[in-house]
């Protein structure tokens, strides 16, 4: 059987159109989707800004981002630091009111200064106080006296559950412990003694920095960014060599 | 007749190679634009200073000024304060600092590591002062007399500890400070200083700045 010209040219066109065709859909999908990617822009998403221009993060004084372990590292640091201190960092009354008139300049700040970020403003106050009437306060000037600390346990949690609601809604959390601190005196042998503490944290809100007039050159007193600090820390003390 | 060599047969062929090459074409593209649909950036690093502000694009050959605390300028106060701020807590230790390594931790924070190796090891331990200290549990205190001179800048290369290779603004600033040994008496030195701060990576400094050369006489 013989095919006519006419049909066999049809068959031929039917070939010609559908090569075109697959040629043009590869043209037409390149094109389209070049378009697309020139097109396309990503979707916006709102932000919320703090007063300093930043991204403004919810504080819930109820609820905290730090875990248990890093809470229970702060009171550590933060207990360890307070007590860490001597003759020059500490320095006498008398002193430390000529700082503050004016009378005698210093780059360094007081050990006074340099706690006060880790405490409650009221709380800081007391601890100075019951610090200076620590038994190893006594001729603390004359014979050049330095204290260092030692912890040999962790703080250990007041209760199972651990975090604890305050009357006022903040988050606390309430630890235990105790550790020694090594007094050490000029010209005499070192003693310690024992001391048993228990300190309530409180969740704090982040406070920007304030531009109050300092006598110290203030980057040398290290910022509280933690969302932590110290509500109350009680102690008392053993004598042991 | 030979059919392969007709018109029509040869036309024929050629279209069935243009279908083939076509669809070829076709489900290429469409691969290709699936995969670069699927495509989605690697999440980049964003750092924020305290307020969570964005510290914005590392340029090693301009400031940073994510540090709250320090003076923002184009005429070495950022870099200033950061040399004050060194200077005073690199200098400020007592005999456990210097025997539990919290000094040398100090002279990481503060300096490139290289400085560290020629500072630390060779020249600070060996000083004076450390054996007052020692012998005597002393304490040494700093004081900056007057303030440090900015004397000027220049690019010096920075090598990332991730070993990137680059060209950083460097600031050189010349100044007094006394240092004070405490022991059973008072041991004042004055040093003329020269320090060379340079700008650094966050990833290894976070203060942004380093000190890669510090003479003291």
């Amino acid at each position: 059987m013989y095919e006519t010209m006419d049909s066999v040219t049809k068959k031929l066109n039917k070939w010609k159109w559908s090569y075109f065709i697959s040629l043009l859909m590869s043209g037409v999908l390149f094109l389209g989707y070049a378009g697309y990617t020139l097109l396309y822009t990503p979707e916006r998403q709102q932000l919320l800004l703090n007063q300093m221009g930043g991204v403004y993060v919810n504080e819930d004084l109820t609820k905290t981002n730090a875990s248990e372990g890093q809470v229970k590292q702060f009171a550590y640091e933060s207990i360890a630091f307070s007590f860490k201190y001597n003759y020059r960092s500490l320095r006498s009354n008398e002193d430390y009111e000529k700082i503050l008139s004016g009378e005698m300049e210093v780059d360094l700040p007081d050990h006074r200064d340099l706690i006060k970020p880790l405490f409650e403003s009221g709380e800081h106050e007391k601890f100075l106080k019951s610090l200076n009437d620590a038994p190893w306060m006594d001729r603390f000037y004359p014979q050049h006296r330095q204290i260092d600390v030692r912890f040999s346990v962790p703080p250990l949690q007041e209760n199972v559950n651990g975090w604890v609601q305050s009357d006022d809604g903040r988050l606390n959390m309430i630890y235990s412990g105790h550790f020694f601190i090594i007094v050490d005196a000029k010209g005499l042998k070192s003693h310690s003694y024992k001391i048993n503490y228990k300190v309530t944290l409180e969740r704090k809100p982040f406070l920007p920095i304030g531009q109050e007039k300092v006598y110290y050159y203030k980057p040398m007193v290290p910022m509280n960014t933690f969302e932590w600090r110290i509500k109350t820390l009680e102690w008392d003390h053993e004598k042991r060599r | 007749m030979d059919v392969r060599k007709t018109y029509w047969y040869q036309n024929k062929l050629t279209s069935i190679f243009g279908v083939v090459v076509g669809v070829a074409f076709a489900f290429f593209s469409h691969s290709h634009y699936q995969s670069a649909k699927a495509y989605r950036a690697l999440p980049q690093q964003v750092f924020l200073n305290i307020y969570n502000q964005p510290v914005g694009p590392q340029d090693l050959l301009k400031e940073t000024y994510h540090n709250p605390i320090y003076r923002k300028g184009t005429n070495g106060e950022t870099p200033n304060d950061f040399l004050k701020e060194a200077m005073l807590s690199l200098f400020h230790y007592s005999k456990s600092d210097l025997k539990d390594g919290t000094v040398l931790k100090k002279f990481y924070t503060w300096c490139s590591e290289d400085e560290v190796e020629n500072l630390y090891k060779n020249v600070f331990v060996n000083l004076g002062q450390q054996r007052i200290v020692l012998a005597q549990n002393g304490i040494v205190e700093p004081r900056l007399i007057g303030e440090f001179t900015y004397v000027g800048r220049a690019t010096r290369p920075y090598e990332s500890v991730s070993g990137l290779k680059m060209d950083a603004l460097t600031h050189k600033f010349t100044g007094k400070l006394l240092i004070t040994a405490f022991g059973d008496s008072n041991y004042p030195t004055v040093y003329n200083v020269t320090a060379l701060v340079q700008r650094a990576l966050l990833q290894d400094k976070y203060k942004g700045y380093q000190i890669i050369e510090l003479e003291m006489r």
